[in-house]
Formats: C-alpha cells, structure tokens, sequence
C-alpha cells in the first residue's frame, strides 16, 4: 500500500439496542456491534460483509457518526470523536458521509435536487448562496446530471440517477471519507456497473477514503482493497481482497463465497455449505458464534470464543481450526 | 412430447394517452415438463408481466390484446374467469418476490398453506392441515408441525419464502412461476431456496419458469434462457450456449459489465444510458441507442427473431 496512515479507526467498538418487551416478543438486548476494531488508511476501499441483520449497516453509522457507540472509540486523524468540542466536532461530520442503499427513501421526496444537494453546504455555513449554486452544479456535471435537473424532483429519476444524485450530495462537503452502505444493490446490472465505475472515478479524483458495505462479494473484490467478513455483529475475519478471494481462512468466509451463483460455473452448483438461518441476535451462541452452522465444529468451538488473531501476513480471522481446514 | 405451456406471439398492452404501449411485445416461448426457463432482464424489461399474463393477473388497465397461452391443450386466454380461477394455485402456481408482503399477515400460515388443499382439492380441515405440516418438512422449515400456527412476522425472510413455496406447491403444480425469488434474501438463503425449487422440480417432474435478473442464477439453475429488453425477447439459448456464446450486443454487454469478468479496481465495461421506458413510442430495436454497434435500419424496424445456430435465436440487424 502506498500510503498506510489511518484517517477512520475504531476500537473495541460496541452498540448495542434494547427491546421493550411486546406481546410477540420478550425484552432483551441485541449486540449489533459486538467489539469490533478497524482500520481504514487514507486512499483504502474497505469492503465490509455479511448477511442480512450482522450488523453491517449499523457498524457503517458508527462509523460515519450517525449513531454514537455504547463503548469503545472512533478516531479519525488519530482524534477520538466522542471527545471533540462541538465545533470540532462539526468538522469531523463534514469529513465523511454517507451513501444509502435505497435512492428510494433516501431522498426528501419535497426537495428540488439542487436544494438536497446544497443542504449539506447549508448546514455547514460554506460560501454564498451564488456560489453554493455554481458549486452544487459543478458537481451535478461531475456525477453525470445534467445541471438542468437542478430544480426537478426525486421522482422524475431512475434508480441510477438518485444514486448518482445521493452521491454528490455525499461529495458536497468534500469528505475525506465516504460510508457507501450497499450502493448498488437496489439498482439493475446494468446500471450498477455505472454507479461503480463513478464510485472508482470519484474515489480516484477526490483521494477518498471509502467504507464499502455490500452483501455482493463479487462487487467488493472488484472494487476493495481490504474485505472484512461480518457474522452476528463481529468481525470474523480480515484480509486483503486478493488474499481472501484466493484462500479464507474462516469457516462462514468460505461458505458466503460457495453461495454466490457463478457464471463460469460450468460443474453445475456446488453443494450447500450453509444451513439453516443465521441465529437469533439476542441470543448469540457460545464459545465461536459461527459453531451452530459450522460444518467443521467441533468441541473446543461450543466453549472457547476464538479471537480475532494474525494468522499469516496482514490476514486475521476468528477459528480455533482455520490452520487445519484446507477451505476453498 | 408437446411442451407443458406453450406462448405465441404474447402482447400484453398498456393505454396511454397517445395510444396503446406493449410490455411485452410478441413474446413466444414454450417450456417442458421437468425443465426450467429462465426469463432475464433489468426492471422494467416485460419479464414480471410475462409471468402475471400467464397467470392472467395482468393489473388494470393492463391487458392481453393478441396471442395465446397454452397449458396442456388448453388455451388459457379463452377460458372463463371461473374456469381460470380453478387453474391459479392448482395446475399454475406462483412465487412471488416479495416474501414479506406476499403473505396475508393476520392469517396464521398453517391456514395460508391449507387454503389451496380445500379449495383446489376439496380436502377437509384435517387432512389438509396435515398436508401442510407435510409440506413445509419438505420445504425444509425446521419443527414443522409446530409452525402451522405461526404468523408470517414470526418467521425470518428466507422461512417466508419456505412458506410461500409450499403454498404453492400445495396442489403438486404443472407449472411453477417463480418470480425473482431469493431477490430479496442474503445469498446464503438464496442457494438454499434455488436449490430447493430445483430439487422439487426433479423430483416432480414440474416445468419452472424462472423470472430473475442475476445472470449467475441462469448459469446454475436453468435449461434455456430468454433475454428481454424492452417488452420483447432479443435472444433466447440453452442457458450455456448463451453464455459462453451471446449473440445479441445488449446479452454481451450485460455479460461484460459483470464485476467477476474485469480486472480488480479497473473501471467496469458499463453500458451508457439506461433501458427506454414504457411509452417511449420505439420503431426500431429498443436497444439501438445503447448499442454499440449499431446500423441505420437498428432505427427504422425491429429486427426478427432469428435462429442463428440450431436452437440459438437473436433478434438484432447485426446478425441477420
């Protein structure tokens, strides 16, 4: 890498959510971020991973500052953010933003594009109103809108175009660094090639800082130089991409590559790794989380939580046996 | 043997100010007992109203203006409401996207699941309740017999789309229209589901059509694909054949826009410009503005279907 210092850390991060007890369900506390620690250097593309309900998305809040960690730190420039004075503060919230993943309900269905664009700008008090314009029009020409659009509605445009629009709403304030949470999941193949290929160029252009969160793993090994492995709101295992698309090291790493259908598969589909549902947040299983649908468990794995630990060269991953598994 | 469903020349059609728009424009397909058709395209493309037609659920003020639609002999366009309703859920069935809102959420499943039985095969209370319990073990739902009294919101997305698939599988289907359904589930469920609809069908003897956007799904799951853009079909192969070897330039482009086909952090071979919309009043290929290569004619007519190799049918100038 060519430049190795962090600009977004977090350490021993947690956050958790308390549900009241209903008529369908008892209370009970939900980890969703179960101590987890990162590090995005400047200029990275950082993939995070994992299905549905691991926590993905609000790790990717935590990180942007939306929400605040119940423990733990978040650093950007080696500064730890909870810290900050307000006005300190509100420079850090300008240094990164976030896309989402549906251009749907992202955007104010009651604001011209040229005013959702500009608000963050707005808020952060940056030059005149003339010049808020031409700026918010120089990017509309960056992401590909054309700067007639400036005073139409969300619903005037496709799928790819409010991506395009959420994303310089996201570049408004010059971010240092950007929390893409699933970017083109909602949007057709065809259209998603464009949104990456725009997420590379601005990346490239503005010397981002990006937090990838997609379930695709064929998206993050084009688009990442780093993939972190997500299950039940730990980190499971963290690689270079290159390095954990040709050997994981973890169990549910290897089973999240054989359930992705494959094109070039001409050997027909590969049996089923994985059964059953991912378990019950609320009540996370013992010793290794994955053990319940782990088809190489064994007894050591029902009882001893194993760490998240250096396996060889910039390669961590969280299995007692990931030594002796020879995983595809 | 005569295809299980056979499609000719389908146009379902909206009204619109200036006139009547085509969805789906010309479709012909036919599928066969024990094999799966797979229909691909992006939103927008006819593939869902396809399925809807064929189930004669076209939504209002949608409707089938020419072609026919035929089940085992019988033309299903021709038949009466009454006699169409005894076919939906019984001969013809469907699984839809949407696990979360195509399930009523104040009906306990286990009655979901019965409702076909009684219905379809008159079956009383007792021995269809057993049935569904039956069912969903095959579906793979664990503690079957105990979930029958469950409701849809006690159970995670890919245990709907169970439930949703032994619905439909209550009446032991001819035919099985799934569309897009492990859309909206994580990829882990997804091949579980896949594989279960697929095992069924081997088991069964069932004809799928499958109804999807992800080219890899075609790859593993289906026997011939049909490719839609636009409302028509532009190329239709058995599904390896169409893969290794397209024939139609938006086919090839999809295919190269596929992150698994670039080299990593190089800028992906996206196609410009985006699909044309419903009422955008085409006279040539619907295509021709994305194209890359283009001809004068690709403007003024649409190109036919034609048979480029045995069994490999392109509809675009360039290869005619």
């Amino acid at each position: 890498m060519k430049d190795t210092t962090v600009i977004l850390s977090a350490h021993n991060l947690y956050k958790r959510f308390t549900q009241k007890r209903s008529p369908t369900s008892p209370s009970g506390v939900l980890t969703a971020v179960d101590n987890v620690n990162l590090e995005l250097a400047i200029g990275e593309t950082m993939g995070i991973a994992g299905e549905s309900g691991c926590g993905k998305t609000t790790l990717g809040k935590l990180m942007a500052g939306l929400i605040q960690p119940d423990d733990g730190e978040i650093c950007f420039s080696g500064e730890n953010i909870s810290g900050l004075s307000p006005d300190r503060y509100k420079k850090f919230r300008r240094q990164t933003q976030m896309i989402f993943q549906d251009p749907f309900s992202s955007l104010n269905p009651r604001m011209r594009i040229g005013d959702i664009i500009s608000e963050p700008l707005l808020i952060s008090q940056a030059g005149s109103a003339a010049n808020r314009r031409s700026t918010v029009e120089a990017l509309m020409a960056t992401v590909g809108l054309r700067p007639e659009f400036f005073n139409r509605f969300p619903h005037e445009f496709s799928g790819g175009q409010r991506q395009r629009i959420g994303i310089a709403r996201a570049l408004a304030t010059a971010p240092a660094v950007i929390v893409a949470d699933e970017p083109v999941s909602a949007l057709d193949v065809s259209i998603q090639a464009q949104i990456i290929n725009l997420l590379l160029e601005m990346k490239a252009t503005y010397n981002l800082s990006l937090v990838f969160i997609s379930h695709d793993l064929s998206v993050l090994k084009h688009v990442c130089d780093r993939v972190s492995i997500m299950y039940l709101g730990s980190i499971v295992e963290s690689a270079p991409a290159q390095q954990l698309f040709q050997r994981c090291l973890h169990p549910y790493t290897e089973a999240l590559l054989a359930a992705v259908p494959r094109i070039t598969n001409d050997a027909g589909p590969r049996p089923i790794v994985l059964k059953d549902d991912i378990p019950s947040p609320f009540a996370i299983p013992s010793g290794c989380r994955f053990h319940t649908r782990c088809r190489y468990a064994r007894e050591k794995c029902i009882h001893e939580v194993p760490e998240l630990e250096l396996k060889h060269s910039d390669h961590r991953a969280a299995c007692h046996f990931s030594e002796e598994l020879f995983l595809s | 043997m005569p295809p299980l469903l056979t499609i000719d020349r389908l146009h379902t059609c909206f009204p619109f100010q200036d006139g009547v728009q085509c969805a789906v424009n010309d479709l012909s397909l036919s599928i066969h007992k024990g094999s799966t058709v797979a229909l691909v395209g992006e939103s927008g493309s006819g593939k869902s109203m396809t399925a809807l037609s064929i189930m004669r659920l076209v939504p209002s003020p949608g409707f089938i203006r020419e072609g026919s639609i035929v089940l085992d002999g019988t033309d299903l366009l021709g038949l009466s409401e009454e006699s169409m309703r005894k076919i939906r859920g019984s001969r013809i069935s469907m699984v839809f996207q949407e696990p979360m809102t195509s399930l009523n959420p104040v009906l306990r499943i286990g009655d979901q699941i019965m409702e076909p039985l009684m219905l379809h095969r008159k079956l009383p209370r007792k021995d269809a309740a057993e049935r569904a319990a039956e069912l969903l073990r095959t579906v793979g739902m664990p503690a079957a017999g105990d979930r029958l009294r469950d409701y849809p919101h006690q159970l995670s997305g890919g245990m709907r789309q169970r439930v949703v698939i032994a619905m439909a599988l209550a009446c032991n289907p001819d035919l099985l229209i799934a569309d897009e359904p492990t859309t909206a589930l994580d990829v882990t469920i997804q091949a579980q589901i896949l594989e279960l609809i697929d095992s069924l069908r081997r088991n069964s003897d069932m004809g799928i059509l499958l109804v999807t956007h992800d080219l890899g799904i075609i790859a593993e799951r289906s026997d011939v694909t049909c490719v839609m853009y636009a409302g028509r079909i532009v190329e239709s192969a058995a599904s390896p054949e169409l893969l290794h070897n397209p024939g139609h330039p938006y086919t090839k482009a999809l295919l190269a826009s596929l992150p698994q086909n670039a080299e990593p952090g190089k800028p992906l071979n996206a196609l410009t410009g985006q699909p044309p919309g419903l009422n955008s009043n085409l006279t040539g290929c619907g295509f021709c503005e994305r194209c890359p290569i283009p001809l004068p004619e690709c403007r003024q007519q649409v190109p036919p279907l034609t048979e480029t190799t045995p069994g490999h049918y392109v509809r675009c100038w360039n290869r005619i």
